[in-house]
């Protein structure tokens, strides 16, 4: 039995790596994906151009106007002498925010009261807009505080109403939460991608007959089948965690062996669902399009590109059927938060359940189309 | 010339007809897509859920666990007055932040009347979560602490009279006032999988050919380079607008996105891009002996480029320099920027032609770019 499986192994590494270019999309993309996308994925919104229309012209509404500049998220790009003007350079998306402070706003400030001000945001960026909601907000409340300060009611440092610890990524770096995300799509689009293909390959061009009729049984063919993908894509592993680490800095918190162990049953997972893509499929095109339309889903269902207690109910149901998402939890906690199996055992579970699903079913699909 | 190309256009036709389960896909791919994720994205941070540790047990401490239960932005997971529990729940995750209230934050009120600092633990991993979550509860808490001194000042005999200046942010939204993210999404989302959904349709038709044999008997016929090319393109151009009018239609129906813009200019930005999209497709086709690896490539420069590069969730502004000029290549960061101006900004011509122009030059290059191919691989 094991030479049979050797010899499979062999045939698909020269069928796969004949065309010497197979190389770069399986080994060099990868990191390249890798680290163009850890540096593009980044919600942050810095260098907000934002207008403002200073009305009052005092010290307070001076102050104001640069406590924005000053915040570095915005960059006060344009000085409007009406709020009419605000309008047009809004709707072209020269600016993306605008600040008008009314005639008395340092009058009413000095008289100890509640002084408006009105903030105009581009919202059809809706997401950068929150965004930029939040620190108008952030900026204003300090702003606030250091007026109530001034005042001289009370004592330098007692208004220090909170006092924040951010854990885990306390720079709050989006790459330690987006290159642990990309790592994971990268690893299910090579290992789906090859396997989806490679039966259906066969079936196109006859080749198949000739391995029935050989004395190879189903199970060898499978396994035969299966390990090269296995070995690429543990390659595939390391190679993308080396970059991470080293162009990215991403901290290895917990367990390495069992990151490893817990993406050797995810990428079963996927080399098998690949399979099974692959015996249903008739042709390379209709294998191609469902692989898509397996792919997409699960990209955009894990968490990502949104997380997934803001989806609908219904939705978040679905999202249980996505490996990636368990994945990606799991990859996350083990980098980041340090955590391991203690923690994490319902996702690893979920995973192996999967896995072990995907993989009965396509050998059982793969074992009828053979006879 | 057209008496050539109409055979090669009639027989993709034909083979397109017979993979009825392709077709379907095909057609049917890019509405179940747009609907699926229409729903499920969201960019909306809401529902953050929040613990509260409870070290003071006061009616004033019960006040802010209060506030925080009625936020719209908060989920209260626990109180709980065992410290412990603020790790472990922010290591299983259950929670994102976690609320300190110091023992003696009473006392601290009445005697000094300003309020000691309450400690905040945040679930930073996220950084984009976090930073949002911080935003809201620190105004709450800061809203909170001076409700409580005016509250005391207003009591007290020392400081009465005396009131607090504060500065009053009234925030409007233009052209998307509730900040709906489906109006944000959709579009961005059409142009995403209208670019992923066109490569892949000519992504196999060359190399397949190759694969089976076929091209050798095009090669041994009449036909010029261009002539296949064009014979290849004309099918699934058809096909393609059968699909942006569908797509189009369930974005403006189903989510209800309010389409402002020209119709004349959507027409004309999905045609052009379209035409790029395919060449593209073709363009891998050509250049890949193999189906598998042109479905290995086509995936490559479509799939992730146009999810990450095009502005579709992650601003272009805030990518390093290097990155925004790799944007210029992905075709969907101008579609994308086509269709948002269109449907929330009431944009036409006069705004997007820069993005249809820069859609035309890199289809054209891609076009001549497959002339060139194809004629090298014949000879």
């Amino acid at each position: 039995m094991g030479r049979a499986i050797r010899h499979i192994v062999r045939k698909e590494f020269i069928q796969l790596f004949r065309d010497r270019r197979m190389l770069i999309p399986v080994f060099l993309a990868p990191v390249i994906q890798l680290i163009l996308f850890g540096y593009a994925a980044n919600l942050d919104v810095r260098h907000i151009a934002l207008a403002a229309v200073d009305l009052d012209r005092t010290t307070d509404s001076r102050a104001l106007v640069s406590a924005f500049q000053e915040s570095g998220y915005f960059d006060v790009t344009l000085s409007l002498s009406s709020p009419k003007e605000v309008d047009d350079p809004l709707r072209t998306g020269k600016i993306q925010a605008a600040l008008i402070i009314g005639e008395d706003f340092g009058r009413r400030i000095g008289r100890g009261e509640r002084a408006p001000v009105q903030v105009i945001i581009d919202g059809a960026d809706a997401n950068s807009a929150t965004i930029i909601q939040n620190y108008v907000a952030l900026i204003v409340a300090k702003f606030g505080t250091g007026l109530i300060a001034r005042a001289g009611i009370f004592k330098e440092g007692t208004l220090n109403f909170f006092e924040p610890r951010i854990w885990y990524n306390p720079e709050l770096k989006s790459s330690a939460w987006m290159v642990p995300g990309v790592f994971t799509l990268i690893l299910l689009l090579t290992t789906l991608i090859l396997t989806s293909m490679a039966i259906t390959r066969e079936r196109e061009m006859g080749t198949i007959e000739q391995l029935i009729v050989s004395p190879i049984r189903p199970v060898e063919l499978i396994l035969g089948k299966t390990i090269p993908f296995v070995i690429i894509g543990l390659c595939d592993i390391f190679v993308v965690l080396a970059a991470a680490k080293v162009v990215f800095n991403v901290p290895v918190r917990g367990s390495f062996a069992f990151l490893i162990g817990s993406s050797l049953i995810f990428i079963l997972t996927t080399l098998s669902l690949g399979l099974l893509i692959s015996t249903v499929s008739r042709t390379q095109g209709q294998a191609m399009m469902l692989a898509m339309f397996f792919m997409m889903p699960a990209m955009l269902l894990s968490s990502v590109f949104s997380s997934i207690e803001n989806m609908p109910r219904i939705i978040q149901y679905i999202t249980y059927l996505n490996p990636l998402r368990y994945f990606s939890e799991i990859v996350r906690g083990t980098l980041l938060k340090g955590i391991g199996l203690r923690i994490l055992w319902p996702e690893v579970a979920a995973l192996l359940v999967f896995g072990v699903v995907t993989i009965v079913i396509s050998s059982f699909r793969f074992k009828k189309y053979l006879e | 010339m057209s008496g050539r190309i109409r055979p090669l256009v009639r027989k993709e036709f034909t083979h397109i007809r017979r993979d009825p389960r392709s077709l379907f896909l095909a057609i049917g791919m890019p509405v179940i897509l747009l609907v699926l994720f229409g729903y499920a994205i969201t960019m909306d941070i809401r529902n953050v859920a929040v613990g509260i540790i409870d070290l003071d047990r006061s009616t004033l401490s019960r006040d802010l666990a209060a506030r925080v239960r009625g936020s719209d932005y908060f989920d209260l997971v626990y109180i709980s007055d065992d410290y412990s529990q603020a790790e472990r729940s922010l290591d299983e995750g259950r929670v994102k932040v976690v609320l300190v209230i110091p023992d003696g934050l009473a006392r601290d009120a009445e005697k000094n009347v300003v309020l000691p600092p309450i400690q905040l633990l945040v679930d930073g991993s996220n950084n984009n979560v976090a930073l949002i979550a911080l935003g809201h509860i620190s105004r709450l808490i800061q809203d909170y602490a001076l409700d409580v001194i005016s509250d005391r000042m207003n009591r007290g005999a020392a400081l009465q009279g005396t009131r607090l200046p504060s500065v009053d942010p009234e925030i409007r939204i233009w052209y998307n006032p509730e900040l709906r993210s489906t109006n944000f999404i959709v579009p961005g989302l059409i142009a995403v999988i209208m670019m992923i959904v066109t490569t892949l349709l000519t992504a196999l038709t060359i190399s397949r050919e190759w694969e089976n044999g076929t091209m050798e008997q095009l090669i041994a016929g009449p036909v010029r380079p261009y002539e296949i090319v064009i014979g290849k393109l004309v099918p699934y151009f058809v096909l393609g607008i059968a699909q942006v009018v569908l797509v189009v239609a369930a974005g403006t129906l189903l989510f209800k996105v309010p389409f402002t813009g020209s119709w004349l200019c959507l027409f004309t930005a999905s045609a052009v891009f379209l035409f790029s999209g395919l060449c593209i497709g073709l363009l891998l086709s050509i250049v890949a002996k193999s189906q598998q690896l042109a479905f290995m490539l086509s995936a490559l420069t479509t799939m992730l480029p146009s999810f990450i590069l095009s502005g579709f969730v992650f601003p272009i502004s805030s990518m390093p320099k290097p990155v925004q000029l790799l944007t210029y290549l992905v075709p969907a960061r101008y579609f994308l920027y086509t269709l948002r101006g269109l449907f929330l900004k009431s944009y036409g011509f006069g705004l997007l032609w820069p993005e249809i122009i820069s859609l035309a030059v890199f289809g054209g290059l891609v076009f001549l770019a497959c002339l060139r191919k194809l004629k090298l691989r014949l000879d």
